[in-house]
Formats: C-alpha cells, structure tokens, sequence
C-alpha cells in the first residue's frame, strides 16, 4: 500500500509540523551549556590564580592577545589538574546519564538508573578487593582499583544477563530481578571484607562516595574510547527505544529485532556505566534524574533525549564537581553530596511545575 | 498474499495446543472476519500470522517466502498489526505513536522525512484523527488511542493488515467509520485484511469472507452466508440464535435468544460445552 505516491514537497504542512520530529535546538543548547560549565569551572579551584587567568591563557593560547601572562605554574595547574579533571567529570556525567536513560527506555521503568543491573555492587566489590588485597609493587594501588572495579562491573551484569536468559529471550522482569539479587550478593561480600579490614575502611569509603579529586590525563584517555562508543550506540538506538515503549512484541511488530537490539543497548549502557564508575566511583543521582530532567524540558522522544541527556548529565556533574572544589575547608566536598543536594531541589521543582500529567 | 498453512502453536511444553492445525490464506483486496468465543485461539493465530509466534507445526508463508526466513524488518514492511491491548507510552504525543509506523522503512541514521511526514499526516487524516496529533496519550480516551495505533498501522505501508478487535472501545459510530476505511483499504488500496472481531452482524456486514474458530481449529471458512448459520453458531457459541436477512443488504444478521432472566448462581457465565458440532457440517 502507497500513502503517499509523489514526494512531498518540504514545508507542504503548516504550522511548523514539518520540522517536528527533527529539531535539534536542545542539544545544541544543552552542547552549549557543557561548554559554559566547563569554561566557568576552569576559574574555580585552591590554588590562588586569578579567576580571570585561564581565560587570558586560552586568548594567548589561540593568538587572540598579545602575549602570554601565566607563569608556568599556573599553566600545569590549569592543563594539567583543572581541565583533565572538568572533561572527566564531563565523560563520566555524559555515561551516567545517557545509560540511564537507556536502562529507563529499555525496561520502560522510570526508577531504572545506571547502577541497576549490578554494575554498581560489582564495580564495589571489584574496587574493595583492590584496597584489601596484596598488589604487586609494579602495580599502582589506583590502576588496580579502575580495573578491578571495570571488571566486576562488567562481571556482575554479564552474570545478570546470562541467569536472566530463558531460551532464546530475556525477558525484562527477570533481568531486573537477576540484577537485585546478584547486587545483594555482592554487597554482602562488599561489607564482609570491609568489616574485616576496618583499617581501610575510610579509603574504601570515600571511593564509594564517588569523586574525581585524583583525576589526569590519564583518566580521560582511559575511559573516551568507552564511552564514546557506548554514547554513539545509546544515541543510535533512539529509535528503537521509541518503539520498545510500546512493548517488545509492538516493537517486534514494528521491524525491530527485539532481544539482539536489547543485548546491544544494554550492552552499551553497561560500558558506559563500568567506565565512568572504574575512574569516578559511586557517583548517585546523575544517571537517574538527569534524564528525567532531560524527559520534562524536551519530551520523551528518545532520538533527542539520549543525545541531549548525555550532554545535561555532562553539564550537570561538571558543575557540581566545581561546586565540590569550591566549597569552603581545607578538605573537598563529596561530589555526590552536591549532586544530590543541588539536583533534587533542582528536579522537585521542575516536577512542580509540570502541568501534564504525563510525562513519563 | 499471505498464507497461514495448517500451523499448530502452543505456550509452554506439553499443554494443550491453543491454534491447531489453523490454515487461512488472505488474499489481496479480500477482508476476512476472524470470529469465536473467547479463548478460541484468535488472537494467538493473528500473533503468528504477524511473525510475533513461531509455529510448531505448520508454516506461515508471505509472497511464498516463510515467515521464518525472514527479517523483521522485511516483515513489517508487509505486515501491520492494530494490537487489542497494548501498552501505550502516555508521555507521547499522536504524532510520536504515528510515526512509529515509519520505522521499517528507516534507515538507523536517517531521521524523519518530508515524505515520512506526509505519509504519517495522511495516515492521521485516514482515521480522523488530525486534531490528536499533539495531544499527549495519556490524555485521549482509550477508542482515541484505538485510531492512532490504527493510523501507526497504515503508516508502515503494509500489503497486509491484521486488526486485532479493532472496534473493541469505539462506539458504533467509529466502529462504522473503522469498518468502512478497512473495507475501502481492501478495495481501492488492495490490502489484505484479517480482523479478530466479537460483533457477528458489523462483521457480517463488512467482511467477505469469515472463519469460525473453535477450541483452537478452524470449524468453517466462507461467505458470511455459510458461516453465519443457526447451525454452526450453536455449534460454536452454544447459542440457540435467530438468522435472518439484512433488510437492506441480505447479509446475514444475528439475533440473540430472547432475555431469560435466571437466578444467579454458578451457571451465571457461559461454560465451554458447547453443543456437539453435527460432523456432516465440518468441511
């Protein structure tokens, strides 16, 4: 059957509709935004530069003034600490929100969050056998934490997936209850080895807390590759979240193979989360109200939401990170702290405002 | 043309078959009226009519290619289904479930195109539903959403539509105006059509051919005329009922045994023993 026979003209329908479906303003406003956070966080930190200080060395550095003003030093603090740590808090705020924005699309589940299936207790588990185990003198103590806490990540959903499997398909309750229960288990073993080694047991806390106060270059160079390919598949499958939300068997009848696209999202929410958990800790809040935030400023189409939730979670943890090197003392604030301090205000208020009733 | 080829399916191991040895063939242009009591098996040999079940017995052919060897995609490009109950995103709006219906005929990277556009406005029109393109579903009454999965359905372009009660929360009125587009997408579009219906006359009334299932077989496939029959609905339903001729048309219509006020009790809801069909009618 042909709806339609000759191509349509573009701009035959009035009132805009045309370009409905494909606008792109909010991720061009929320790209934006990452770029202002990231520029306004260069400014804030310990050390006393002057606020204005990175911005003329940008200037210099692009042959915008006439001559260099930063002394060395400030040059490393500025390339060397303040920018690797702003783009890692921007990679690991980017991973955590687009994945759970997957994990929500995919188990049509509006309290699914990144930590869902297991990544969370594992990536702990993985990260306290690192501070609790002999490491080989070659071995740094920090390299074995982001491994051991990629790899259990990794191992606790893969866990999860397989026990969930029933012939041919996975189906979504299972897998979320697979993921509860492999979670406990690992959580017990968590507190075990913590309570045995109680010597350790600040390090081991303040990693679970979440932060990026030992961030480098080395990080970053870690984790893009991760997540920028697990991003890229996420925002490519925009489309068949939009049809998994009418259920698997509608998205079946809409052309969708269903259980391979399923692998392969959840697939690529779990690398992003794995990565940005092995350099960032325990980060809360990002990855589950930033896409709701996301949902109630453009809707819930997922082409756009993944996209631009990817960038609002980078935006998001960029500023609350800068919040935790600005706060007062001597000692940094936890960056989950300022994310949920200063999120959920954030996002009761959006919800307030919202005069539909559905919004999810 | 699609080609339902004696498929037996059944749920789990071992349990009784729910569609046996079912064969249904759907021509182009041609709408048939899928009819039985509940739990007859309908919806389940409309599911494997879609590809969405597989068979165990049996094969399910489109344009003389399986089901099987087939992509979905390629399925859905041919094939469109108006689910009885399905879950509905209420956070989209009309325009977002529409243009659902494009997605077979996506490539991943490209989004929505003037030509996309224009089918999904089309389809909206066809089921005069225009005025719910940015109305958000949770807001629309439940035949409203009825239409839009109707117009998400014409949206994919099929060769063959199957509806699954279709006309299930609209009232007659819409219930006609369904009926009505489907019979003139049969005609003038050439679509094949297969609908799961409850209401014998509108499907008497519309369709051209019927099948009548029962305990998961196809008892009798046929004109209106043929299956229609006192016979065969005692048969089936269990029901002592009244045939005549449409005034106007000649189609066959239904008329229910007379109200029997009883006293309740655990006979209140029909039981499934219905009467012995007479074999010389089972063709």
């Amino acid at each position: 059957m042909k709806l339609v026979t000759a191509p349509a003209a573009p701009g035959l329908f009035s009132g805009g509709l045309s370009a409905r479906s494909r606008t792109v303003t909010p991720i061009i406003i929320a790209a934006v935004s990452v770029c202002v956070a990231g520029l306004l966080a260069l400014a804030v930190g310990k050390a006393p530069l002057s606020p204005a200080l990175p911005y003329e060395l940008l200037l210099s550095r692009f042959g915008l003034a006439a001559s260099a003003p930063a002394s060395s030093t400030a040059e490393t603090i500025l390339l060397e600490i303040r920018l690797p740590r702003i783009v890692l808090a921007g990679l690991v705020g980017a991973a955590l929100a687009v994945a759970g924005a997957t994990y929500q699309g995919v188990f049509r589940n509006p309290l699914a969050d990144p930590y869902l299936l297991g990544v969370a207790s594992g990536a702990s588990l993985g990260a306290v056998l690192a501070f609790v185990l002999p490491i080989p003198a070659d071995l740094s103590r920090g390299g074995a934490v982001q491994v051991l806490a990629f790899v259990g990540a990794n191992i606790a959903v893969v866990l999860v997936y397989l026990i969930a499997r029933i012939g041919g398909s996975v189906p979504t309750t299972t897998l979320l209850l697979a993921g509860i229960a492999i979670s406990a288990a690992a959580s017990a073993a968590t507190a075990y080895l913590m309570y045995i080694r109680g010597d350790q047991l600040l390090v081991i806390y303040s990693w679970l807390l979440g932060g990026f106060n030992v961030a480098t270059w080395h990080e970053v160079r870690l984790i893009t590759p991760m997540v920028l390919l697990s991003t890229g598949l996420m925002v490519l499958g925009g489309r068949v979240m939009n049809t998994m939300q009418f259920g698997e068997e509608q998205a079946a009848a809409l052309g969708i193979a269903v259980e391979p696209a399923k692998l392969l999202l959840i697939g690529a929410a779990t690398l992003a989360t794995a990565a940005a958990v092995s350099v960032g800790g325990l980060i809360g809040f990002v990855g589950l109200v930033v896409p709701h935030i996301t949902r109630l400023l453009i809707g819930p189409d997922y082409r756009r939401l993944a996209p631009t939730a990817a960038l609002l979670g980078a935006a998001f943890l960029i500023t609350a990170d800068t919040g935790a090197r600005a706060a007062a003392g001597p000692s940094e604030v936890p960056v989950g702290v300022i994310t949920a301090a200063v999120g959920a205000p954030f996002f009761l208020l959006l919800l307030r405002r919202q005069k539909r009733i559905a919004f999810w | 043309m699609l080609e339902v080829d004696h498929v037996t399916f059944g749920f789990g191991h071992g349990g009784s078959p729910v569609v046996s040895g079912a064969s249904l063939a759907l021509w182009p242009g041609r709408f048939v009226g899928l009819l039985g009591p509940n739990g007859s098996g309908k919806s389940t040999l409309l599911r494997l009519a879609a590809g969405l079940l597989h068979p165990q017995q049996g094969s399910i052919r489109l344009e003389g290619r399986t089901l099987g060897s087939l992509g979905r995609t390629e399925i859905a490009r041919q094939v469109a289904v108006v689910p009885q109950q399905p879950l509905m995103p209420e956070a989209f709006t009309g325009w977002d479930i529409v243009v659902a219906g494009r997605t077979p005929h996506q490539a991943i990277l490209r989004g929505t195109s003037p030509v996309d556009e224009a089918i999904v406005q089309r389809a909206l029109a066809l089921v005069d539903a225009t005025h719910l393109v940015d109305r958000r579903v949770g807001e629309i009454s439940g035949g409203e959403q009825q239409r839009l999965l109707l117009a998400r359905a014409l949206a994919q372009e099929p060769t063959v539509l199957l509806l699954d009660e279709p006309t299930a929360h609209l009232d007659l009125p819409h219930q006609l105006a369904i009926l009505d587009l489907a019979l003139r997408l049969a005609r003038e579009s050439g679509l094949a059509i297969l609908g799961v219906f409850h209401d014998l006359n509108l499907t008497a009334a519309y369709c051209d051919e019927l099948s009548l299932m029962r305990e998961g077989r196809i008892l009798v496939h046929g004109t209106p005329e043929t299956v229609l029959s006192a016979d065969w609905i005692a048969a089936v339903y269990g029901l002592d009922v009244t045939v005549v001729p449409h005034p106007q048309s000649g189609r066959p219509v239904v008329l229910p045994p007379a109200a029997r006020p009883r006293p309740l009790n655990d006979d209140a809801f029909p039981t499934r023993s219905p009467q012995k069909a007479d074999p010389s009618l089972v063709r």
